[in-house]
């Protein structure tokens, strides 16, 4: 059976996975879903049809049930992982807030048709990360 | 008067303000909101250090204005950049933290606590925002 990371079209993924392929295998050397991850930590825009691809192979590999203790681990020397992700996150917030207390940039934002449909897709995955982050603290 | 992109004394920074520098002056031949929110941005990939960020918060407070960010020139490090990655990041850290055995191996590492936290914190607070825009733009349209 081909390696799953070798396959190009998320339909021939799906049914790839959904034939027994081994989600927890390699490629390039390193677990299929830190491969997808540390792809993902260097994009900085999902218009993209390819960079979509990759976000959605990522989720498809998660939902399945792939291990991600790797990519919460990290290895050492790489900022390619979670704890780095949720930072470099938090900061990108931090800096949306700031210019969100300017009145200006609030109209500016509802005014323009790209930026319209951009902030409801920022708006509702915070809300999925909320959602995450309070599961995750009552398992603390 | 020294122009506001050199000073990268923060009290520094103030004073300029407070003594009425042009918060819409060019530096670098741009905004200089722009330069310090491009700073900012290559800040957070490259982490560098943070004082851009006060200094593109103050001059938001003193009241710049931010139309050049939603129509820069720039290719990269742009506002597009900037919600698109956010938007990016909070849906895989949310895909990631939902994967099957993520909040055992989240609760077995103790350095995570503050980053929930923080994360946690800064998405509530862009989420705020946004609702309570969002709210007043709709009952705007339907007066």
């Amino acid at each position: 059976m081909k390696k799953l990371g070798g396959i190009e079209k998320i339909e021939d993924f799906i049914l790839a996975i959904a034939g027994g392929a081994d989600i927890n295998g390699t490629w390039k050397g390193v677990p299929l879903v830190d491969y997808y991850f540390q792809q993902l930590m260097h994009i900085y825009e999902i218009s993209n049809k390819t960079h979509r691809t990759l976000l959605q192979k990522y989720k498809i590999l998660v939902a399945a049930g792939a291990d991600v203790s790797s990519v919460i681990r990290g290895y050492p020397g790489s900022y390619d992982n979670a704890f780095h992700l949720m930072r470099r996150t938090t900061l990108r917030l931090e800096l949306l807030s700031a210019l969100l207390e300017s009145a200006q940039a609030q109209n500016l934002l509802w005014q323009n048709n790209y930026y319209y449909s951009a902030v409801l897709e920022l708006r509702d995955a915070l809300r999925k990360t909320l959602a995450q982050i309070e599961q995750a603290e009552d398992a603390l | 008067m020294k122009h506001l992109g050199e000073i990268r004394d923060i009290t520094g920074f103030q004073a300029t303000l407070a003594a009425g520098a042009d918060v819409n002056q060019l530096w670098c031949r741009r905004p200089v909101i722009e330069y310090f929110f491009t700073e900012c941005m290559r800040h957070i990939c490259l982490n560098m250090d943070g004082a851009c960020f006060l200094q593109f918060r103050m001059l938001v407070e003193a009241g710049a204005d931010v139309f050049p960010l939603f129509h820069t020139v720039y290719s990269e490090y742009t506002l597009k950049n900037l919600i698109e990655s956010a938007c990016l990041g909070a849906e895989i850290s949310a895909v990631t933290l939902g994967a099957l055995g993520a909040k055992k191996a989240i609760a077995n590492a103790p350095s995570y606590t503050d980053r929930l936290t923080e994360l946690k914190k800064a998405a509530q607070d862009v989420l705020q925002k946004i609702e309570g825009t969002e709210s007043a733009v709709c009952s705007a349209e339907t007066a």
